[in-house]
């Protein structure tokens, strides 16, 4: 039997590398997921092992150790040096800069160094300090030069109402060496290594004698007992210490850092099953089409008295070879692009030092061939129990032209109710949410399980039921476009075989349904946060300082594409006394040149009138005013007169903590200063991240180039847009892509589909070209046959995806907001698109076979 | 049926040896003679064809030098032993292969001078095609199928003309229906009015009664007959069948890739007793 099945696969090779080609994609994904996370942790693994350097021992204490437990692990025999790890804030001025440093101490002994000498020496005496370059390059300091750093010092004091006092300790320190950067990709780096004896009296300072050293590594003699040391030196510890030796810490530090990337992980192998589900999908329609095709033979076995269990060993044979094979190139191909993305990201000089090296673990090899086995094993039961049903009499009669018989009553009653079922599932999580009302956790959990769940439900029901409703569409749309006999051609071919049909479309149902349903989630959720933003802020850019802003700084602004209309504001602080008798200051705000109205998103939140200030709720709460307060305002400070003014508070969803006012109540505080604060509208079809980024780099290089000038405050709509715009965008784009495996499999499906069609209607295309069928008409056939199928699965698929993204934005969000039910108009055409260059694309090949049968073929007999 | 003598390649050609037992007159266009530049065109005609299937040691000549011409309003047959090279004339003559020499003219159209889709376009017009089976699209109802020709080239069919056909054949109340709810010999109908639909300059019958019962092939042969008789069109069929043979106005002979000889008139008999006389040049070359 074996050499029967091999003899077979010889003969559909074609059609099985076809089909094999969507088992590799998806064990390559399997196989690149689990590379990438094995990569990652090692990746993890040797950053953290090097910062311990070469120590031979390291010591974990959560409580902490003091100096003096330091020194009596110190004392321990055979224990050559220990070193600190301890870090410690501290502020460092240069000439004409302060900057935030991290303090660590200068290992005494050079294998447990783990920082990087570019020039110079390491502090060996207190007073001498090493900065990394960049440091140095922004203090402005060079080796010799001196720098002060300050620490602040704590001292708890019970009368205080902070519970102690804060005091600067200010050190002079000179600078005797530079570091190169430390990997940034981990914690526990120092900026600049001081003494350690130093490093500890400033740890006592700053922690008011607390223990400082949480963790600390040793270096032992040559020769010394490893064991003993360890025993030695965990006796004078707190028990709850760990001691350690570096390949054991690292591993800990590993695991816990690592476990995020366990969801990522459980993420990229959630898509890999998406990518073998349709893969699966795939499969089975070659292999039942495989079957059909050798129904010949294989009833011509049963006659020579082939047993039913034989015939069904034989395919699933087939299978598992196939799936075997495929695997392999799986994953080959996947460790090849995750060692491309490897080779690239290393050549990106990152921060980060990425290993370039493949971690081929036997898991990383053996779960991805067994999974690509078993699917495609599974995968073929149906076709394998197909043929195990041709009567041994099937060899004696001819085969062609019967047609695929049609699906049964019972599928079509168990796809309604999976439909209806899941879709209900469905409206129901979406009627606990908005109902509810709550946002509570447990509420959208909830949901969101049921949801998950009718989605599934219905989903599996599309594809059971698919065999019904895709026919159908196929020949709706046929009959809406079919013009031409080729057209009607092209259409009765590609619903010949509804099962067949069905299926493929299913395959790239799939994939399509997931990738709108993301597209419409992110537009809900990118719509959701956009209301939310402007009924928040009254403005898209708003660039405040403490001070006045300069000139410079406002036409800068002004001048960046995309602001169309600005206004300035100016501030004060004013006292405010609530008619309830209870008194606060307020910072107001009052238009000091241009019209409110011309910036304002939402007039309605931000409009001031005489009369009338305008609180934010936020601040409203915080300084206990309601909507409808009356509030006597009156100035502080010593300059201001004696106005009061009497206005009603109006509370509005804006964000922030100033309050406005009309200019001309503003006035009556006395003089009104240069404006500090400037709101800017944004053009509506500017691009709003490049014009927040412009305007962020625009000002920050004012405030660097030009003396005294701060760099303002940046908010507003548009900046918080632009943020959660790029978050969600990224998002979208990398789970697209994913995605995107599993419908460029299904594309592999159409075209496997087509092309087995152009076989088995050889004799009838060769017909229609000695007719008068053109070259071009043919290919026209089949493409639009591979577009109409392809475009059957791509628009049930963009249907479904709609009611899963609306249904999943409505739970998941509408805790934040009133969700709208958007439609991703642009991402939808651009599915639509895909999915008809896809059909083409899948037509191409077997177009090309088929246009070369000679007319000629139709003529003869076999 | 007749049992097919098997042929060799190598068996020299002797064309005097079977002329003496032609029991008919050579027609008007001796076969092997120039086709002359009458005025009166043929509707199709070939001149020194010659094709040559594969090259080097495995090269086998299924045509060598055949001119021939087939004259309007004519019911030709092509009969010869299996392998003499029936189908390759036929399907050179109807532009579905290239010549490896020599001249195909349709009318007064250089068929071998077409590239493919002139060749596509002009099987559509003028020429009709009946084959031994796989005739019709599944998937089309009869009337589909046989407005097929003029749906592919985008014209509209003649429907006076469409009518006379379908009365013809008597297949007005079968228009409706689908290939699989006919008969083989409805079906073979359906093919013929078909071919006819575009009024061809020629139609091409393949064995277009191999697949059928002996009384649904005198049927579609009789409609063959009636299409030309009556409906003045011209049919070249290739057959091996003698009784089929009979129906057409005249029977071309081929063997080993030449014309044998022709039969006016031709009865079952005179048919079957040229064969035999091929078959006794074939034994005599193998004794020889
Ligand atoms: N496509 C082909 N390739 C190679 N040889 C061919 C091909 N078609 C026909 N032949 C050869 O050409 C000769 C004539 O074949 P054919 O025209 O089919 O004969 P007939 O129809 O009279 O049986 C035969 O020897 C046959 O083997
Ligand atoms: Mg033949």
């Amino acid at each position: 039997m074996l050499r029967l099945t091999l003899h077979q696969m010889r003969a559909s090779a074609g059609r099985l590398v076809a089909a094999g080609i969507a088992i590799m994609l998806g064990t390559a994904f399997v196989a690149a997921s689990l590379l990438a996370t094995a990569t990652i942790e090692r990746t993890t693994y040797n950053s953290v092992s090097s910062s311990y350097s070469d120590a031979d021992l390291v010591v974990v204490a959560s409580g902490g150790l003091t100096d003096d437990e330091l020194a009596s692990i110190a004392a321990v025999e055979d224990v050559d040096a220990v070193h600190t790890m301890a870090l410690l804030g501290a502020e460092a001025s240069g000439p004409s800069r302060t900057e935030y440093v991290t303090l660590g101490g200068a290992a005494p002994d050079s294998s447990l160094e783990s920082a990087d000498l570019a020039e110079g020496e390491l502090p060996t005496a207190p007073g001498q300090v090493a900065l990394t370059t960049a440091v140095a390059e922004r203090l402005q300091v060079g080796i010799g030069d001196e720098i002060s750093s300050s620490v602040e010092q704590w001292e708890a004091d019970p009368d205080s109402p902070d519970g102690g006092t804060s005091q600067s300790q200010t050190a002079t320190l000179t600078v005797v060496g530079l570091l190169n950067e430390p990997d940034a990709f981990l914690f526990n780096r120092a900026s600049a290594l001081i003494e350690p004896d130093q490093l500890s009296e400033l740890l006592a300072l700053a922690r008011g004698g607390e223990p400082a050293h949480y963790e600390l590594t040793l270096a032992l003699a040559a020769g010394a007992d490893l064991e003993e040391v360890r025993d030695a030196v965990g006796g004078l510890v707190d028990p709850s210490a760990h001691v350690r030796t570096v390949e054991e810490q690292a591993k800990i530090t590993t695991a816990q850092l690592t476990g995020n990337d366990q969801i990522m992980t459980v993420l990229l192998l959630g898509f890999a099953t998406v990518a073998l589900a349709v893969a699966a999908l795939v499969i089975t329609n070659t292999f039942q089409v495989l079957v059909a095709q050798r129904t010949r033979t294989l009833a011509l076995l049963r006659c020579v008295g082939a047993a039913k269990a034989q015939v069904r060993r034989s395919v699933l044979l087939e299978a598992a070879i196939l799936g075997t094979l495929a695997s392999i190139a799986g994953i080959a191909l996947g460790s090849g692009l995750v060692a491309a993305g490897l080779a690239v990201l290393s050549t990106l000089e990152l921060d980060v030092p990425i290993d370039s090296g493949l971690t081929l673990s036997p898991a990383v090899i053996l779960a991805p061939l067994i999974t690509g086995v078993l699917v495609t094993t599974a995968a073929a039961l149906v076709p394998a129990r197909m043929a195990t049903r041709v009567a041994p009499l099937a060899a004696l009669h001819p085969m062609e032209g019967r047609d695929a018989p049609s699906a049964g009553r019972a599928r079509a009653v168990l796809s309604t109710a999976l439909l209806v079922g899941g879709f209900g599932l469905l409206a129901l999580a979406m009627v606990v949410v908005r109902s509810s009302g709550s946002d509570s956790e447990d509420t959208i959990l909830l949901a969101l399980g049921v949801g998950l769940l009718g989605g599934i439900v219905s989903l599996v029901g599309l594809l059971v039921g698919s065999v019904f409703v895709v026919p159908r569409l196929i020949r709706l749309v046929g009959r809406l476009a079919g013009q031409g006999v080729t057209g009607k051609i092209a259409i009765a071919n590609s619903v010949r075989n509804p099962k067949r049909t069905a299926s493929t479309a299913s395959a790239l149902l799939i994939g399509v349904a997931l990738v709108t349903m993301m597209s419409t989630g992110a537009m809900s959720a990118r719509e959701t946060l956009t209301n939310e933003l402007d009924s928040r802020f009254p403005v898209d850019l708003s660039v405040a300082t403490g001070e006045s802003l300069s000139d410079v700084q406002i036409s800068a602004v002004e001048g960046v594409d995309g602001v169309t209309e600005s206004v300035l504001l100016s501030q004060r602080d004013v006292d405010a006394a609530n008619e309830d008798g209870t008194s606060t200051w307020l910072t107001v705000a009052a238009v000091e040149d241009g019209e409110l109205q011309n910036v304002l998103r939402d007039p309605a939140a931000a409009q001031p009138e005489p009369g009338i200030v305008v609180v934010p709720s936020e601040m409203a709460s915080w300084q206990g005013i309601e909507d409808g307060d009356r509030l006597s305002l009156s100035g502080s400070g010593p300059e201001a007169g004696s106005t009061e003014v009497t206005v009603t508070a109006r509370v509005t969803g804006l964000d922030g903590m100033v309050a406005l006012l009309d200019p001309a109540t503003f006035a009556e505080f006395g003089e009104v200063a240069p404006a500090s604060m400037l709101w800017a509208r944004l053009a509506d079809d500017a691009n709003e991240r490049d014009a927040v980024r412009s305007v962020q780099s625009t000002l920050t290089d004012l405030s660097e180039s030009v003396e005294g000038l701060q760099a303002p405050e940046i908010s507003g709509a548009a900046v918080e847009r632009a943020a959660y715009g790029q978050v969600v965008d990224t998002l979208l784009a990398v789970v697209v892509g994913l995605l995107g495996v599993s419908v460029v499999i299904a594309l592999v499906g159409v075209a496997n589909t087509l092309s087995l069609s152009v076989i088995e209607r050889r004799r009838e295309s060769a017909m229609l070209r000695a007719l008068g069928l053109t070259k071009a008409q043919l290919r026209g056939m089949l493409a639009l046959e591979g577009v109409l199928i392809a475009g059957a699965g791509a628009l049930i698929g963009a249907i479904a995806g709609l009611l899963y993204g609306w249904a999943g934005s409505t739970v998941m969000l509408s805790s934040v907001a009133e969700v709208p039910l958007m439609v991703p108009w642009r991402d939808l055409a651009l599915v639509a698109a895909v999915a008809l260059v896809a059909g083409l694309l899948a037509s191409a090949l077997p177009a090309r076979s088929a246009v070369r049968t000679s007319p000629v073929a139709a003529l003869g007999v076999e | 049926m007749i049992r097919e003598p098997t042929h060799s390649q190598t068996r020299p050609h002797r064309p005097g040896t079977y002329g003496r037992n032609m029991t008919t007159t050579p027609p008007p266009a001796t076969p092997g003679t120039p086709v002359s530049d009458a005025s009166a065109v043929s509707a199709v005609s070939a001149r020194h064809l010659t094709k040559v299937y594969g090259s080097g040691d495995i090269a086998v000549t299924a045509l060598d030098d055949v001119s021939i011409q087939f004259e309007s309003g004519q019911f030709t047959a092509i009969m010869g032993p299996s392998g003499s090279g029936k189908s390759t004339l036929m399907h050179l003559l109807a532009g579905l292969d290239s010549a490896t020499s020599g001249q195909v003219l349709l009318g007064r159209t250089d068929l071998t001078a077409l590239g493919d889709n002139e060749l596509t376009k002009l099987r559509r017009e003028r020429i009709g095609f009946v084959f031994q089976s796989f005739n019709l699209l599944p998937m089309f109802t009869a009337y589909q199928n046989i407005t097929l020709p003029s749906e592919l080239a985008g014209t509209s069919p003649d429907q006076n003309w469409l009518d006379t056909l379908i009365d013809t054949f008597g297949m007005r109340d079968r228009l409706t229906h689908k290939p699989h709810q006919l008969s083989g010999g409805q079906q073979q109908r359906v093919a013929i009015a078909r071919a006819l639909s575009t009024r061809p300059d020629v139609i091409f019958a393949d064995e277009p009664t191999g697949n059928l019962d002996s009384r649904s092939g005198a049927e579609v042969l009789s409609f063959l007959r009636r299409s030309v008789r009556e409906l003045g069109q011209t049919i070249v069929m290739v057959t091996h069948d003698p009784t089929a043979a009979a129906y057409a106005d005249q029977v071309v002979l081929l063997a080993d890739g030449k014309i044998a000889g022709t039969i006016e008139s031709p009865t079952p008999e005179s048919v079957m007793s040229g064969l035999d006389a091929l078959r006794t040049i074939d034994q005599t070359a193998v004794a020889g």
